[in-house]
């Protein structure tokens, strides 16, 4: 078949390459097409029900209108989990689909079974769908900033409302603009209530007269002169004089009584729920453009920013938007770093060609491969609407090593029969020598190509998080290999029989083969007389990896290094707006400091958009970051403390050495003075009693040496140390030996969990570092926050708050816990007025009044909204401020008795302070808190997980922690998904084990040859698992897809190997000569021996191939790394191995079959 | 010669190409994986502890060994090597067996002088001041009691209106003023009998004319009126009603030649000099309430000060409230009665331990103070409030103006829990309370056994 189609080709050349090209072709249109994204789209099928409430509890929202809902849609077909958030004032009901739903299928059956369990909830509820699109769509954030002072947050916030969000709506794939920040302006009606009890005017009327004088009317057609009119009755409310003016009554005689004789009418801002801080230096008003389900991120933001500039010259003059968040730079960076990652791959594999055939055409012509394997990929992932990102692109860069082999092989081949024909031959003769040699290995490599493009397939399997993430990398890697294996039976040996001509080199020329041969043939011949020793020393090399293989860490997927940080530290809840501002902006300040910073964008709370379930007390901040090129080198770890130490003795030297010098101090004195933090060796020195002053005189030496020189101009500096102990210092730096600070940049994890974590450190509220697009996906997953977490379920939430906080004490003092902040269930406080009906019976008001009054005058009530041509602000009716900011002045608020009389609040009810849910979280219908774990930095999540549940179940067993029956707890978050991987890993590995012994089973005919084979995969992992374990990469999916790459090639390798060796023994064979173990072990030397030009083109192709992702650190390089490390290292392994071990297994197998 | 300077050549460009190819990789190298920075990092980190691991030594034994590492600012954390607090980054320190004893026994929180920086936190002290409890409430105008006179008709029969000379509401009075004349055909009868009386010279009549005399003296005619009526040829044919006070008429009652049988009441006279100014207390303020508390009136924007000087003693079914009354002076007559105004009353409380509002944590089951022991060392305290969202009684100076000041600062009483002169903490309350949370040290306070009376924020007052 493989033999008829390679004749086929030689037969028909014209037709090939005019194929040929024409597919290059289709293939660089394909490139220019084809969508870019950072990453595959990998949230979950997601459908929101948002409702709000306005005032209501949480606990209220729970009971009413969250729980209700929360149920009938587990009911929905295909649906996954549905979550429940109730806020105060807010239900949030998140649906989530079985992977592959449609997402406008699953939403239009959510809208059905919403029809149905709007009987179950209140009537005035609306339950609405949120947008199509999920969290991970926050491509782009910008500010609206005013640059010359010219307007208040107010009116920022309401160009950005009701401008700049509807133009950038308008851009194709924009799911939802959502604002944050600056004031929402309303007018606010602000009753005296005083007034209102003398002119006698209930404060519901006061509502309804408002409401009534908000309206335009339409009188139809009117006739006049021959001319048609329009008659139309205007009166909406269009400024505060219009709402002053309102009349509440008239009395008999006629005299009005108007909104503003019991009322102040002024413009002002509404409640906030979320604050919005730039860089530290005041509010600013910021949106979120939130991309369409499945739309593509680029296009997205680029056409919101060609939006934004043709917006821009229209804006108030001084008003500009400015992004904060833009994901375009991170997909662009990915990109190139994929592409050129490519290119240099291309290159290399080109030259390898080069340097063992000695023959420029001949290595173009292998090389050609390259491309036209990649172009054809590209055409397929087109068809299929693949988009290009880091797994797509990095699937093609796994594959470019292997693509190139089949051809390698093939002209080297070729070579060989050239070179035994001579150099004087006709054309016929070499287009049969090209014919013959395409026959003799084509059919093994093609299916050797075959077997690494199957091996690879049982990554399909993967499902969820791990699937949505390697499918596109299996997809590519499969059509990049299969066009490849394509080509070399097609258009190679064509191309062979072209170009391949002229002065070949014989093989024995090559001075790369004759080193190679060189180093080879004594090695194998002491190989070929230990056997045993060998086979034990192998078997022996892989039980001793077995030791490296246990102290891997293990990680779900390797950071993606996004530039950008989310910072999003977390306090208890109950954080009232005007603390969350100022801690925010101290926040932000101090983030900005970073030269690594770019800018800051600060959010504490919500955006307005329901994909954003963000509580008050949780700041999100994102801080971009200059290109990691220019990041400045600083002193780090211990360097960094030393420096520090500088600091801290300079402010010693001013603040305390000045008084208390020769006075013993304690280190936490001294700390708590200077507010620096002390060395372990200064502290050491101060418990054993040294005064301060010798100290400091001791401690240059004890610093590197460009910090000594500085201290000494620090001491001199500062003025308040005598001379001569200046001069003992200098004295004491001269003679210390120091080793230089080492100065270099930070990586990022260093970077957050070490400096940034060092410098910010707000009581109340743990730092928490995380990237937006990594955070996101696991937020839109688990439902929480962070990488990792417990989930801990159950019924009642304040068992569920104990349970939680005794984790999260137990959790603290685990090593490695960077921060721990469980989710209090009930930590809201709340100021109850419990009114009492046997009272409000004697007064005789009811119940509604009374929780009316409650509403309108302490909260403030949204009557109606004017309608000023594109703006709509609301209108709020409430007491004023100074007879509500107190619970001694609630009780005089009053109430209308059916005598007439008013009543306060006081004599109806009790005003009691109590704690309860600040949100109630639930997942299918069982209430849950979370409590999410950061972990620090080079700790990987299985290692921590497995020290934490220890120490978890530890406490169980000695009665510190209780689990009620009906509660349970997991690891949720990226340990999740780990496990789910494991658990998928342990079928995954078996069937690419047995779909390579089936393929090879099929191509060799025998099962000697598929054993020896098989036998040498193992020691393929050898390798891998050593580089693994040296480069500190932790075992993660990416390793793990890595590893099944590692099988399909290993394999390869091994088949190339078997073909000589088959082949030099077959060749004695006919010959007659294989009669004796002397005889086998020439047949064997000879075919592994002289032979080693291909095997070693094969292996340095695909191994050279890989390396060039391993010396990069651009953006998405290090999934990329995980995944070649063990390719690379198990190549390097399994290349010893096969030309050692595999000889001797032949060895060992074939004697029997001549001696018989 | 020839072959050999060929394998020369290509050995030195293989060796050229290896040397620039391995210049190249380490270039491209990250430093991690270039072989000295490696081996650096190999000798740095964790590498010879795996060493050590692999030839039995696991890696707890090699580091933990018996030396625990703690941080003296957060006693609960205790690792295993040093580094820094996860909670402050302070440099962990060997734990000595004195502080594995008694660490945690303390329950403050130790705070950086970093932390409390960028917490914002700042500092009261506890002091005993005078404070005052502010009651807002409507009031209404109304004229003095004790000022009001009625004019009625007290002639006997029917009397017709002659003449009103104060002729409509609100017209100003003075004492003696003349204010209606009456016509009484009883009155011009009298007048006849007595002058007959008198004519006849009776002396055994003399105690008819006694009584007669009386009768016209009664009716409001003086003594040398009723003299002149003895030779007199004309009969007064009106009675002249004189104000009694010099005021304002408040309520006109007839009109001009109306007819009033005797005890109409036809005019009311108030002096509203001094006017009484109402206002309305719920019963569950009067404890606060007592005679002499200054309030302050503010009428149609203009403030005016007094003291409380009557508590009506009955609670007004209707409204459920209990009047307060304060008198107030109105010559300018500006105040008029039935005028609507807000009062506001202050209820000193003198020389009472207070602490600022903000100061005080209410949980929903307890009230928690920071108390500041310097040194960055804060630890709560549990305290009892007494009264709640007092003023401070040093009002701004300003006048009329001052009485809508309302950025006042304002406290709590302390009943127990604090001492004068200790330091609490008044901002950034919130961030150390959580703080103190993700610590546990609320946890560690006394266990919680309150009643309900002392969860509700009125038991208190």
């Amino acid at each position: 078949m493989i033999r008829f189609i390679i004749g086929w080709c030689l037969n028909n050349r014209l037709l090939v390459c005019a194929v040929s090209i024409i597919v290059a072709l289709m293939g660089a249109w394909s490139l220019s097409r084809i969508s870019l994204d950072a990453v595959p789209d990998l949230s979950d099928v997601q459908v929101i029900i948002s409702s709000e409430w306005m005032g209501r509890d949480s606990q209220t929202i729970e009971d009413q209108v969250t729980y209700p809902l929360a149920t009938s849609m587990l009911a929905v077909p295909k649906v996954r989990d549905v979550r429940g958030y109730s806020f105060f004032g807010q239900s949030f009901v998140y649906v989530i689909f079985e992977d592959g739903t449609d997402i406008y299928w699953a939403r239009s059956r959510v809208m059905e079974y919403l029809n149905q369990a709007q009987t179950d909830i209140p009537k005035d509820v609306t339950p609405t769908l949120g947008p199509d699109a999920t969290g991970l769509g926050w491509v782009f954030i910008y500010t609206v900033e005013d640059t010359k002072n010219r307007y208040n947050l107010g009116e920022i916030r309401a160009l950005q409302d009701w401008y700049i969000r509807y133009q950038l709506l308008s851009v194709p794939g924009v799911s939802e603009v959502a604002s944050f920040g600056g004031d929402v302006r309303q007018y606010q009606v602000t009753v005296d209530p005083a007034k209102l009890l003398f002119y006698k005017i209930p404060l519901q009327n006061v509502a309804d007269a408002i409401r009534k004088s908000n309206n335009d009317v339409g009188g139809e057609i009117m006739e006049l002169g021959g001319t048609e009119f329009m008659v139309r009755g205007r009166g909406y409310i269009k400024g505060i004089k219009d709402l002053e003016n309102v009349v509440l009554r008239s009395t008999l005689d006629g005299t009005p009584t108007l909104l503003k004789d019991v009322a102040l009418v002024t413009m002002g801002a509404q409640t906030k729920r979320g604050v919005a801080d730039k860089d530290g230096k005041g509010e600013v008003v910021a949106g979120i453009v939130v991309a369409r389900y499945g739309a593509n991120a680029l296009d997205v933001i680029n056409g919101v920013k060609e939006k934004i500039r043709k917006i821009s010259p229209g804006l108030p003059e001084g008003i500009v938007v400015k992004p904060a968040y833009d994901r375009s730079g991170l997909i662009n960076r990915a990109i190139k770093t994929l592409k050129s990652k490519l290119i240099e791959e291309m290159i290399i594999v080109a030259l390898v060609t080069m340097l063992f055939l000695w023959h420029a055409r001949s290595a173009l012509v292998a090389s050609i491969t390259l491309p036209l394997g990649v172009l054809t990929a590209f055409i397929i992932m087109k068809f299929m609407g693949l988009g290009a990102n880091i797994m797509s692109l990095g699937g093609i860069a796994v594959a470019i090593g292997a693509m190139v082999d089949a051809a390698v092989v093939m002209v080297e081949n070729t070579h060989k029969h050239l070179e035994r024909l001579g150099p004087e031959t006709d054309e016929r003769e070499r287009w049969s020598a090209v014919y013959n040699a395409s026959m003799e290995v084509g059919p093994a490599l093609f299916f050797s190509l075959i077997i690494i493009t199957v091996s690879f397939l049982p990554v399909f399997a993967l499902e969820d998080q791990a699937g949505r993430l390697f499918k596109p990398l299996a997809y590519t890697k499969t059509f990049a290999m299969g066009a490849s294996a394509i080509l070399a039976i097609t258009l190679i040996p064509v191309l062979i029989g072209l170009f391949v001509k002229g002065n070949i080199p014989p093989e024995t020329k090559n001075p790369v083969s004759r080193l190679l041969i060189a180093i080879y043939k004594p090695i194998i011949h002491l190989a070929l007389r230990f056997r045993k020793s060998v086979m034990a020393l192998a078997i022996l090399a892989l039980l001793f990896t077995y030791i490296p293989y246990l102290k891997l860490g293990s990680e779900f997927m390797p950071p993606l290094q996004e530039g950008v940080i989310l910072y999003m530290p977390t306090t208890v809840p109950g954080l009232p707006v005007a603390e969350a501002t100022r801690v925010l902006q101290v926040e932000d300040r101090l983030l900005k400091q970073f030269p690594e910073v770019k800018s800051v964008l600060g959010k504490i709370g919500r955006a307005n958009t329901p994909t954003d379930p963000a509580p008050l007390n949780m700041v999100e901040t994102h801080i971009s970051l200059i290109p990691e090129d220019d990041w400045p080198e600083r002193i780090v770890e211990d360097g960094y403390i030393q420096s520090l130490t500088l600091k801290m003795i300079d402010r010693m030297l001013s603040e305390i050495a000045l008084k208390d010098f020769p006075k013993k101090e304690t280190a936490l004195q001294i700390e708590r003075k200077s507010g620096w933090t002390l060395n372990n060796w200064i502290r050491e020195e101060l418990t054993n009693g040294k005064p301060l002053s010798a100290i400091l005189l001791a401690l240059p030496g004890k610093l590197g040496k460009t910090v000594s020189a500085d201290l000494i101009s620090y001491m001199k500096s500062s003025g308040h140390l005598p001379d001569e102990h200046i001069e003992k210092a200098v004295e004491a730096l001269k003679d210390f030996p120091v080793p230089p600070v080492a100065m270099r940049k930070t990586t990022f994890e260093e970077l957050t969990k070490k400096e940034m974590n060092r410098i910010i450190s707000i009581p109340g509220m743990p730092n928490w570092w995380l990237m937006p697009i990594e955070t996101r996906i696991g937020m839109l997953t688990t439902g929480m926050k962070g990488l990792l977490g417990l989930k801990i379920r159950g019924e009642d939430l304040a068992e569920l708050e104990k349970i939680s906080l005794d984790v999260e004490k137990i959790l603290s003092s685990v090593p490695g816990t960077l921060a721990v902040s469980a989710e209090r269930a009930m930590g809201g406080r709340y100021l109850d007025i419990d009114l009492n009906r046997a009272r409000l019976a004697r007064y005789g008001i009811t119940m509604e009044d009374a929780q009316n009054v409650i509403e309108a005058a302490i909260g403030g009530k949204t009557i109606t909204h004017t309608i000023e041509g594109r703006y709509r602000f609301p209108v709020n009716l409430r007491y004023p401020r100074e007879l509500r900011d107190d619970p001694e002045k609630l009780k005089r608020v009053l109430l209308t008795a059916s005598s007439g009389a008013l009543i306060p609040l006081t004599a109806v009810s009790k005003i009691v302070m109590r704690d309860g849910p600040p949100m109630i979280k639930s997942e299918n219908g069982l209430l849950l808190t979370n409590v999410p774990v950061d972990i620090e930095a080079g700790l990987d999540i299985g290692t921590y997980v497995k020290r934490a549940q220890a120490a978890i179940d530890k406490a169980i067993e000695a009665g510190q922690l209780e689990l009620p029956t009906g509660y349970y707890m997991e690891w949720s978050g990226q340990f999740q998904f780990m496990e789910e991987v494991d658990k998928k890993m342990k079928v995954i590995i078996p069937v690419t084990l047995a779909v390579i012994f089936l393929l090879l089973f099929i191509n060799f005919g025998n099962l000697t040859d598929t054993l020896i084979i098989m036998l040498g995969l193992p020691f393929s992992v050898i390798g891998g698992i050593w580089l693994v374990y040296w480069l500190d990469y932790n075992m993660s999916v990416a390793v793990a897809v890595g590893f099944i790459a590692l099988a399909g090639l290993s394999a390869e390798t091994g088949v190339v190997m078997l073909v000589y060796l088959n082949m030099a023994f077959e060749n004695k064979k006919k010959e007659g000569r294989m009669r004796n173990w002397q005889d086998l072990k020439e047949s064997v030397v000879e075919g592994a021996v002289m032979r080693i030009r291909p095997k070693a083109l094969v292996v340095s192709c695909l191994m050279l191939g890989l390396l060039p992702v391993m010396w990069t650190t651009g953006v998405g390089s290090r999934p990329m790394q995980r995944m070649v490390a063990p390719m690379i290292g198990g190549l390097i392994s399994s290349t010893i191995l096969t030309l050692i071990v595999i000889p001797v297994i032949y060895s060992f197998v074939k004697k029997t079959d001549a001696t018989d | 010669m020839n072959k050999k300077k060929n394998t020369r050549l290509i050995s030195t460009a293989v060796i050229t190409a290896i040397l620039g190819a391995s210049i190249f990789v380490y270039s491209h190298t990250p430093n991690k994986l270039r072989f000295y920075d490696a081996l650096h990092l190999w000798m740095h980190k964790p590498a010879v502890a795996r060493v050590m691991s692999w030839i039995g030594l696991s890696e707890k034994t090699v580091l933990a060994g018996k030396k625990v590492y703690w941080c003296p600012m957060h006693p609960q954390v205790n690792r295993d090597k040093p580094g820094p607090c996860p909670i402050c980054n302070m440099q962990l320190v060997e734990m000595t067996g004195a502080e594995a004893g008694n660490k945690g026994d303390d329950n403050s929180i130790l705070f950086t002088p970093r932390q409390l920086q960028q917490a914002g936190v700042r500092y009261a002290t506890v002091k005993r001041m005078t404070l005052t409890r502010e009651i807002e409430t409507t009031g209404i105008v109304d004229a003095d009691e004790r000022l009001l006179k009625t004019i009625s008709a007290w002639a006997p029969g029917k009397s017709r209106i002659e003449r009103l000379f104060a002729n409509f509401t609100g017209a100003t009075v003075r004492k003696g003023q003349p204010l209606i004349s009456i016509y009484n055909p009883d009155f011009i009868n009298t007048q006849e009998e007595y002058r007959l009386l008198f004519k006849s010279g009776a002396k055994r009549l003399s105690p008819l004319l006694k009584s007669v005399e009386a009768r016209l003296m009664r009716w409001g005619i003086s003594k040398a009126a009723i003299k002149k009526f003895r030779n007199n040829e004309n009969i007064m044919e009106n009675i002249t009603i004189y104000s009694p006070i010099s005021g304002t008429v408040i309520e006109r009652m007839v009109s001009q030649g109306q007819y009033v049988t005797e005890g109409t009441p036809l005019m009311k006279l108030a002096d509203l000099s001094r006017v009484w100014i109402y206002g309305e207390i719920y019963e569950n303020e009067l404890p606060l309430i007592k005679a002499g508390m200054p309030i302050d009136v503010s009428v149609q924007g203009k403030t005016i000060k007094g003291k409380i000087n009557f508590i009506d003693p009955v609670v007004q079914i209707d409204s459920r409230t209990v009047r307060v009354r304060f008198e107030v002076s109105n010559k300018n007559g500006l105040l008029k009665p039935g005028m609507f105004a807000s009062a506001r009353i202050r209820a000193d409380a003198k020389d009472i331990l207070a602490i600022p509002e903000s100061a005080a944590i209410f949980t929903g089951r307890r009230v928690i103070v920071f108390v500041s022991e310097g040194d960055g060392a804060i630890f709560p305290v549990e305290v009892t409030l007494g009264r709640k969202w007092l003023y401070a009684t040093e009002r701004a100076k300003g006048g009329k103006g001052d009485f809508l000041l309302k950025s006042e600062e304002r406290y709590h009483e302390i009943l127990s829990g604090l001492d004068e002169d200790e330091e609490v903490v008044t901002s950034a309350n919130f961030l150390i309370a959580a703080e103190a949370q993700f610590q546990g040290a609320l946890k560690k306070m006394a266990p919680e056994k309150f009643s309900d009376s002392k969860q509700d924020p009125d038991a208190g007052r």
